[in-house]
């Protein structure tokens, strides 16, 4: 019991701004001047390969579903997949 | 005691849950319409001098835009970096200097945009924009 009231007050000071992965990502999606349809993707898959490439791949609310590639370095590439 | 525990736990959960859409994104271009001019009622006085290394550690730690955003912006800002001094390197900078002031303001836009919950850190942005226009276009040796 207390441990449940002690999560419920430890949810409640996180920041109500923060961020999630998928508004995270839709943002980025239109950041590159592609239509999202919404703020927040969904079936959200990540991998990185043996390079140190992550490879993201996400969908819109508008159906279209995007590859989003960031190399080592830090850059950001955007694509929508067929 | 029960209904209690449901309820508290329910205003916790709810309070966590994302405000973001109340302040979401609406265009096709993806940023919300933002006239720079007016919605940061600024006075240069009130605030402190901030050193552009001090800026980019603000940039990077705030927590009003995600990772893969600030990497997006980063991706954008060494773009534009690489473009002036593609300029630079062809000696026609000053002839496109326009065209270049053009693309930074867009990309102070877009970045105060993004920042809409660090209204703060949008606010030195935008009142550094000159300063961090000068130290882009300063020749690096």
């Amino acid at each position: 019991m207390r441990v449940l009231i002690f999560v419920s007050f430890v949810l409640a000071a996180s920041p109500v701004w923060a961020v999630s992965q998928a508004e995270d990502i839709a943002t980025t999606i239109m950041l590159r001047g592609y239509a999202c349809g919404g703020n927040q993707v969904s079936q959200i898959s990540q991998k990185q390969d043996a390079a140190g490439y992550q490879h993201i791949r996400a969908s819109c609310p508008n159906g279209v579903r995007y590859a989003i590639d960031v190399s080592p370095v830090g850059r950001v590439k955007v694509r929508p997949l067929k | 005691m029960n209904q209690w525990l449901i309820i508290l736990m329910t205003l916790s959960l709810c309070s966590f849950s994302t405000s973001l859409q109340a302040g979401s994104v609406q265009t096709v271009k993806g940023l919300p319409q933002v006239d720079v001019a007016h919605s940061v009622k600024v006075n240069s006085s009130d605030v402190q001098e901030v050193s552009l290394q001090e800026l980019i550690e603000r940039l990077k730690a705030t927590d009003a835009i995600g990772f893969f955003t600030k990497l997006a912006i980063r991706s954008d800002v060494l773009d534009f970096k690489s473009y002036v001094r593609d300029l630079r390197r062809k000696k026609i900078l000053e002839c496109e200097i326009e065209t270049v002031r053009s693309n930074f303001n867009g990309l102070v836009l877009k970045i105060i945009a993004l920042l809409e919950k660090d209204p703060g850190l949008s606010k030195i942005i935008y009142l550094a924009r000159e300063s961090i226009f000068k130290s882009i276009m300063e020749v690096s040796v």
